[in-house]
């Protein structure tokens, strides 16, 4: 019978709580990138103009049919030969995570501004609103109410998805984590705690969302 | 007299190979009430969207007050406008719409005064004023903020003519402003077009409500088949047409007394 020994993770507490907080940091940073690129995408995909629609879709589709993992190391291995500019691990997997969620970000604003109804548009610019003020006063922030819980679900995804950071050396929490078992050889116990741990980082986002979604019911 | 309020020259519309407007030429006098009947489909609707600029793909010319809609000459060819010259031209046209429209996330002072801060560039206090008079008009001050989906259909519509009056337009295009509404509630809201039609509002109404056109309306025009059938004044028109088509149409349409 294996003798389970928690001690060990508690003298290694710090090692968690810097581990979470690089974690939360990337993933911080990887939603509002990623909100700010999937807004822009989305809007060019809903463009008439084909110069814009098109390279949205596309960057649409690639994006989401490549694993993040290989655009993280892509990103941190490539990126730097190609442009010359080399990032840090960390900046290169908020930038992985931020262009790969932006996909996803892009095809829910994308649904939600194709459920409002055409005609609020119509009456936007019958007083002669422009289409900027038309998305920014009327039709943007009916579109974030409604795509609330699929945006706060996203977050949720964005928390799981920073552990893959590991495999370029970002001391995120799994990361951190990894390190120590070289040191300790308790594998179980810190593997499990980490679990614990990320159970709750992400359990009150995911609980959020869920809340999110039954407020909007009963006001809508 | 000088200018007529609208003028529509030789209109065309086109929506992929269905033609829906097939010449339409059409004047609208300052002060008109001009009422537009028709069969579903016959193109009533896209003349309005197309007067509103909502449909920018038309041939043809429209000019409000004498300036072209949408279009300038230059080198003795027409050409699209766009921007600050387009909307100058633009907004003064306002309209009213079959499903009312309303931004649902603004409540009703909300929605008069969106455009008036935004468009028009006034101070928050100044735009409420004005809002604020409006709401009265149309007899809804004390639904000043409530949200639409709180309002009834004829609550809404009204708060729509609101909002439209408030950009002082010089001509309001009403879309089958009635059809979605109850039948109880459609009074209250030919009434506020009626007082509208009193005060001199140049008015285009396409619309079912044939006692509203026959009382209200200063000429009737038919359409069918995206041309204008014929036009006169409403007891011409209504009471003894000179076309089969008309004749057709208004035996198919229940006459109401408004």
């Amino acid at each position: 019978m294996y003798e389970w020994s928690f001690d060990v993770v508690w003298d290694y507490r710090i090692v968690y709580l810097k581990g979470a907080l690089i974690t939360v940091g990337l993933s911080l940073y990887s939603v509002v990138f990623s909100m700010g690129l999937g807004l822009l995408v989305a809007i060019s995909r809903q463009s008439k103009y084909r110069l814009l629609s098109f390279p949205a879709s596309c960057y649409v589709e690639v994006l989401r049919d490549t694993p993040l993992l290989v655009q993280i190391v892509w990103i941190f291995y490539c990126f730097p030969i190609l442009v010359g500019l080399k990032l840090t691990a960390f900046w290169s997997c908020v930038l992985a995570i931020s262009i790969h969620m932006s996909a996803y970000v892009a095809e829910i604003l994308r649904a939600g501004i194709a459920s409002i109804d055409k005609g609020q548009m119509d009456a936007a610019k019958v007083v002669g609103m422009t289409y900027v003020q038309v998305m920014r006063r009327i039709i943007l922030p009916q579109v974030f109410r409604r795509m609330l819980p699929p945006l706060v679900n996203n977050f949720a995804d964005i928390l799981k998805l920073t552990s893959l950071a590991s495999v370029i050396g970002v001391y995120e929490l799994l990361h951190s984590v990894d390190n120590v078992i070289m040191q300790t050889f308790r594998p179980l116990e810190m593997y499990t705690v980490l679990g614990i741990v990320y159970f709750f980082l992400i359990f009150p986002v995911a609980f959020g969302a869920r809340r999110a979604e039954v407020y909007l019911a009963r006001r809508i | 007299m000088g200018e007529p309020m609208v003028r529509v020259q030789g209109l065309y519309k086109r929506f992929g190979s269905l033609e829906v407007l097939r010449g339409i030429d059409l004047e609208v006098g300052r002060g008109e009430v001009l009422c537009i009947i028709g069969p579903s489909g016959s193109g009533k609707s896209t003349l309005l969207r197309c007067i509103a600029y909502l449909e920018e793909d038309f041939e043809g010319r429209i000019y409000l007050e004498g300036e072209l809609l949408g279009r300038a000459v230059r080198d003795g060819r027409l050409h699209r406008v766009k921007g600050a010259v387009l909307r100058r031209v633009q907004t003064k046209v306002g309209m009213v719409f079959q499903h009312f429209n309303l931004w649902p996330h603004k409540t009703a002072l909300g929605n008069i005064i969106e455009a008036l801060i935004l468009v028009k560039k006034l101070s928050r206090t100044e735009a409420e004023g004005i809002a604020d008079e409006l709401l009265v008009k149309v007899g809804l001050s004390d639904k000043r903020n409530e949200y639409p989906s709180r309002l009834s259909g004829g609550q809404q519509q009204r708060v729509a003519i609101a909002r439209a009056l408030a950009m002082h337009p010089q001509i309001i295009l009403f879309d089958e402003v009635t059809s979605a509404l109850d039948p109880e509630l459609v009074k209250e809201v030919l009434q506020v077009m009626k007082q509208l039609a009193e005060e001199g509002m140049t008015m285009l109404v396409v619309s079912h409500e044939m006692g509203f056109a026959s009382k209200v309306a200063d000429r009737v025009v038919f359409v069918d088949g995206g041309v204008i059938v014929e036009e006169g004044p409403p007891e011409k028109v209504l009471k003894s047409p000179g076309e089969r088509r008309t004749r057709e149409f208004l035996s198919l349409v229940v006459h109401e007394e408004f």
